[in-house]
């Protein structure tokens, strides 16, 4: 539709997409129509405001987001006698809490799927990143990747986690659902899913446990942004703030949709009944936005792949996440 | 020159009236699309702003791909060179059988054909869970193999599943074409003492060889375009080790896989060939 002229005032704006539509230059600045209505880039969470920037000006307006948690399993816990995850966690918590629950249930512990929206997060914990800053390089065959590599992947070769395709599933949310495994790291969406193919599964949600330097998470996030062509900016911008004003994104948390961009609404009362929904909201202050600029998909990929290698093929994680390294630098330099 | 009857013209004008409807929509939703997106392969369209001329660059990218000489390529190769021989003989072999006056014969028909008439999504799903690690496969079989995570099986499984669900098809194609083929022939060979193996030599092969040709055609343009199965079981991995040319197809236009905008251009420019080899037409399978 924007290869036509024809696409609609104001869309939904997902990040992993968003650098391309910024580059291409279809999507109209925003900073001076907010400056005009009084809307201020502090009403917004930083992580969320700062990843729809692009070059120093705000190209969408935060409309909601997704963090992940650590969903447990309350049975599998009880049945091994293992305290509840908290939010105070680390990676030897979460080792020894899965090695006990593998032994005395027999079930997986954790789960350690090949996927790159759930893997960076421990590079992050680990105080790496992926790319470099403003994207011109990767990070995937830096030490910090290299040992959260060494310590995701390991935790299946020691016999503590497993990956969904080991219990005969593609998704990890499935095979939590079936009480294959005992703990996952997981967005909201696994909140619906669960109810309604799963509605007896028991359990909670914490924070993802803190690495060797600290807390990491991942924020999944989409925005609305203005088409660039529109007659119209002004009005698609006022609808734009009408829709994410406190008032109306306090309607979409109290229904339990999504969760809201206003810093304003962090003790919103919904938040504070509900665990899941909190650990969530709260995990968007030590996370960094799913996004790895103009080669997002060629990142993504390649970290899929450095994962699969190690798990199926018994490639070192150095070797593996090297050659991922030198994907992404040959398709940089295209 | 000849001249055209004024009744000639007439019944031409009456075929293309009634032809009219499906031309209309063919030609829009297919031929134009087509020659659209084959514009378009030779420029930088990216969806988002005007197209400019770019000549042969996107084409030369996608050979230069590792994953289409890598992978998608040699997969493609390997799956048809498989999967075709394999199910026209079986589909002969079972509608050879099927021809006999067997006891239940009609059952049998039935039962070889369903697959034929089941969704290709389903089967995808039920062939999962078939061969999961904890499935019935490797319980009957007492192994321990992770059949679709594995990159050394998980290709010959979706052969085994695609060979599973045509060769009912192919052998309904072959059914017809042996009771086309004359009785007498058949009793002229037994009384020439040809044993029951000779006679499938001599009499039933030859005769059939028509029809022969048009299962292997078919087959060869389903196998090529093998994509539900991956869609459905593997998604082109694990490792791309089930990634075949039109599922790469898919990853870069649709999924929006890793090459770079410009192969996906190359991407849309073969899907609009696939559409033209007759994805519509020939093959009934797939």
């Amino acid at each position: 539709m924007i290869g036509s002229g024809t696409e609609p005032d104001f869309y939904y704006m997902d990040i992993f997409q968003f650098p391309f539509f910024a580059e291409e230059g279809v999507l109209q600045p925003l900073d001076d129509y907010m400056a005009e209505a009084g809307v201020s880039r502090d009403e917004f969470l930083d992580t969320l405001i700062n990843a729809f920037t692009w070059n120093g000006q705000t190209y969408g307006i935060p409309k909601d987001f997704n963090t992940l948690a650590l969903f447990y399993n309350k049975d599998l816990f009880d049945e091994a006698g293992v305290e509840y995850p908290t939010n105070d966690w680390t990676w030897d918590d979460l080792k020894a809490a899965a090695q006990a629950i593998t032994e005395a249930t027999g079930v997986a512990g954790f789960s350690v799927p090949a996927d790159p929206g759930r893997f960076p997060i421990f590079v992050f914990q680990n105080g790496g990143q992926i790319m470099t800053e403003d994207f011109s390089d990767t990070l995937l065959d830096s030490p910090e990747v290299i040992e959260a590599a060494t310590f995701y992947t390991g935790a299946r070769e020691e016999g503590w986690a497993i990956i969904p395709q080991d219990v005969g599933v593609g998704w990890q949310g499935e095979a939590f659902g079936k009480g294959d495994v005992a703990m996952v790291l997981e967005g909201g969406w696994l909140v619906p899913y669960l109810s309604s193919q799963f509605p007896d599964r028991v359990y909670g949600a914490v924070h993802p446990p803190a690495g060797p330097k600290g807390e990491g998470n991942l924020v999944f996030t989409v925005a609305y942004s203005v088409s660039v062509n529109s007659d119209n900016p002004q009005a698609a911008f006022d609808a734009i703030a009408c829709i994410t004003s406190e008032e109306n994104q306090l309607k979409v948390l109290e229904s339990g949709f999504a969760l809201p961009s206003r810093k304003a609404l962090q003790d919103a009362d919904y938040l504070n009944e509900n665990e899941v929904a909190q650990a969530i909201f709260t995990g968007a202050e030590f996370a960094t936005p799913f996004m790895w600029g103009l080669q997002g998909e060629t990142v993504n990929n390649a970290m899929a792949q450095a994962l699969e290698r190690v798990y199926l093929e018994g490639m070192s994680v150095e070797d593996s996440f090297t050659q991922a390294a030198e994907e992404v630098r040959a398709a940089l330099q295209e | 020159m000849t001249r055209i009857s004024a009744r000639t013209l007439q019944e031409w004008m009456t075929a293309y009236a009634f032809l009219f409807p499906v031309l209309l929509g063919w030609g829009i939703f297919v031929f134009l699309a087509m020659l659209m997106s084959l514009y378009f392969s030779f420029t930088t369209f990216n969806l988002l702003n005007p197209p400019q001329w770019l000549g042969v660059d996107n084409y030369l990218r996608v050979v230069r791909h590792p994953d289409f000489l890598r992978y998608a390529v040699p997969n493609t190769l390997k799956y048809v060179a498989v999967v075709v021989p394999v199910q026209t003989v079986l589909s002969l072999i079972f509608a050879f059988a099927l021809d006999q006056k067997l006891r239940a014969r009609d059952f049998f028909r039935t039962a070889f054909y369903l697959p034929s008439v089941t969704s290709s999504v389903v089967i995808g799903i039920i062939f999962v869970w078939l061969f999961a690690p904890q499935g019935i496969i490797n319980q009957l079989l007492g192994l321990e193999i992770n059949w679709l995570n594995n990159t050394r099986t998980s290709l010959p499984t979706i052969m085994i599943v695609n060979i599973w669900s045509t060769t009912g098809t192919l052998m309904l194609i072959f059914l017809a074409g042996l009771q086309d083929i004359p009785g007498e022939l058949y009793e002229a060979a037994a009384i020439d003492g040809a044993s029951r193996v000779q006679m499938f030599r001599y009499v039933t092969v030859p005769l059939l060889r028509p029809v022969i040709f048009f299962v292997v055609t078919l087959g060869i343009i389903g196998t090529f375009q093998v994509f539900d199965q991956i869609y459905i079981m593997t998604k082109g991995g694990p490792l791309k080790s089930t990634m075949t040319w039109v599922y790469l197809i898919y990853f870069w236009g649709v999924a929006g896989g890793e090459a770079g905008h410009g192969t996906r251009l190359g991407g849309r420019l073969l899907a609009g060939h696939h559409h033209f080899r007759g994805h519509h037409g020939a093959a009934p399978f797939h």
